[in-house]
């Protein structure tokens, strides 16, 4: 790795969209380690990332942006860590048609917090169109009521531009949130 | 005070502090985080000069640092390296010409009725009790603003509705408790936040149907946007207002995005009902170190972002 804070995380339970999101803005072919699915196979998804997706974006003056996607189920959360350090961003992919999507996120928002404490969240949902009854604003407010209040958005994994519009939201808030703690701490 | 470099900013501070032995008590703010009645802003920075347009606009009394004097400028003009003294005689003589109350907000529109029937009976800023019928042509839907929530009463697409939201010619009904639960519950075939559909109104509002917002809004949570039609530059803006109340000018000074636009995605957190109340903490920007400005500023031109700031250059 070039430097602590060029790394981006995507994480989200099975079928979120994580190796989908990372392709869409990847200036390579991500590095999947994919199995085929014993249990919880659907027609439309047969194969899952049991250990990391990896892969990169270049930035200018010849920097890397190393990007991420781990897998949010908890046995594999020994992997978290390596990931995380010094990430300066997370995002936390959730399926709208996950039955606890609200719980299973704000967990996700709990323990990537505490892996990366300097870097900032934002909530991508993903097949809302899959879910006509999902209401974002009844999810993000149910987020906030756990004491998560980050962006939260409805995205489409397979598009680029809306993928970036995530990072976009990402990254803003990082540079809100540096810009607050150069205030808070007087330097100019 | 906006875009001063360190040295200034503590001889201003100091120059405060002096002030106070003549009972003038001058508390130090960043420009556009809350109202204010006096500017002091380096004229040499970006975001100084911005807030200095700002505070002309709103006649504002306003200290130029590194400007240049000029005879017929009543906004007085101190050099780089002003001392303290220099502060204290500039601040005791804008505060005392009596031009130290903030300025009067400029009309905006917000205390009149929107002139589109349907987007008047929409706005969550001011919640009203009941429920309203809101029909045109076929259309026949059902305002419930203290709920928050749109009935549809006809399986019609919700994109079609948005169309024509603009239109001058919606008719209102105000319902009866009784009306509603015996006539129209029984026909609603589907609800929408009205929240989420100021949001998706987006592309057929073009701003100057919307009121301005002239005094200080922060933004209470993330709204629902359409990420596929929203401009590039918003996460910025609603970022910086979801971190601290801003007044218009200022933000866009401090994002570099336009103030019209600005203007427009404060118009549409207030009608939308995501403005906080001031008694609500600040909505989830955490302080973070500025270890990376280096690698942010680069992933932000990769990812078409233009980001300004203290950190950034």
């Amino acid at each position: 790795m070039d430097n602590y804070g060029n790394k981006l995380v995507f994480v989200g339970g099975m079928g979120a969209g994580k190796t989908t999101a990372i392709r869409a803005i990847s200036d390579s072919e991500p590095v999947s380690t994919d199995m085929p699915l014993s249990t919880d196979a659907t027609q439309e998804k047969s194969l899952t990332t049991v250990a990391l997706d990896y892969s990169s974006v270049d930035l200018d003056e010849g920097e890397l942006l190393h990007v991420y996607g781990v897998p949010g189920q908890r046995y594999l959360d020994f992997m978290w860590p390596m990931v995380c350090t010094g990430a300066i961003g997370i995002i936390v992919l959730v399926n709208a048609c996950q039955a606890d999507a609200v719980d299973s996120t704000a967990e996700l928002l709990r323990d990537f917090g505490v892996l990366a404490p300097d870097a900032s969240f934002v909530v991508g949902v993903t097949k809302s169109d899959l879910a006509p009854e999902f209401q974002l604003p009844a999810f993000r407010d149910a987020l906030n009521a756990s004491g998560y209040q980050v962006p939260v958005m409805k995205v489409d994994a397979r598009v680029t531009i809306q993928v970036e519009f995530l990072i976009r939201t990402l990254l803003s808030y990082q540079h809100v949130g540096s810009q607050l703690s150069l205030a808070t701490t007087g330097a100019r | 005070m906006a875009g001063l470099d360190l040295l200034p900013v503590t001889r201003l501070k100091v120059a405060c502090s002096l002030l106070a032995a003549d009972r003038v008590t001058v508390r130090l703010v960043e420009w556009g985080a809350e109202p204010a009645s006096l500017l002091v802003a380096d004229e040499t920075s970006y975001a100084g000069r911005h807030a200095i347009e700002a505070a002309r606009h709103d006649q504002m009394p306003a200290i130029r640092l590194n400007g240049v004097p000029r005879a017929t400028d009543p906004m007085p003009a101190l050099p780089k390296l002003a001392t303290v003294r220099d502060f204290v005689d500039a601040l005791k003589a804008c505060l005392q010409a009596g031009t130290s109350t903030p300025p009067n907000d400029t009309p905006s529109g917000w205390d009149a009725p929107l002139p589109q029937p349907l987007l008047e009976h929409l706005r969550l800023d001011r919640r009203r009790p009941g429920r309203v019928l809101i029909e045109l042509g076929l259309f026949r839907v059902i305002s419930e603003p203290l709920a928050g929530r749109l009935h549809m009463l006809r399986r019609m697409p919700l994109d079609d509705l948005l169309e024509r939201a603009l239109k001058p010619d919606w008719r209102i009904t105000e319902l009866s408790e009784k009306d509603w639960q015996a006539t129209f519950l029984p026909d609603v075939t589907g609800s929408h936040p009205i929240e989420s559909l100021w949001w998706r109104l987006l592309p057929h509002l073009a701003g100057d149907e919307l009121p301005r917002v002239t005094d200080t809004l922060r933004l209470r949570a993330w709204p629902d946007l359409d990420v596929g039609a929203t401009p590039a530059a918003w996460p910025l803006v609603l970022a910086h207002l979801a971190g601290k109340s801003w007044r218009a000018h200022a933000l866009a000074s401090a994002t570099g995005v336009p103030t019209h636009e600005v203007q427009r995605v404060m118009a549409l957190v207030r009608l939308s009902g995501l403005e906080a109340a001031p008694s609500q903490p600040p909505a989830g920007v955490r302080a973070t170190a500025a270890h990376h400005a280096g690698t942010l500023l680069r992933m932000a031109k990769r990812f078409g972002l233009t980001l300004l700031g203290k950190a950034h250059g």
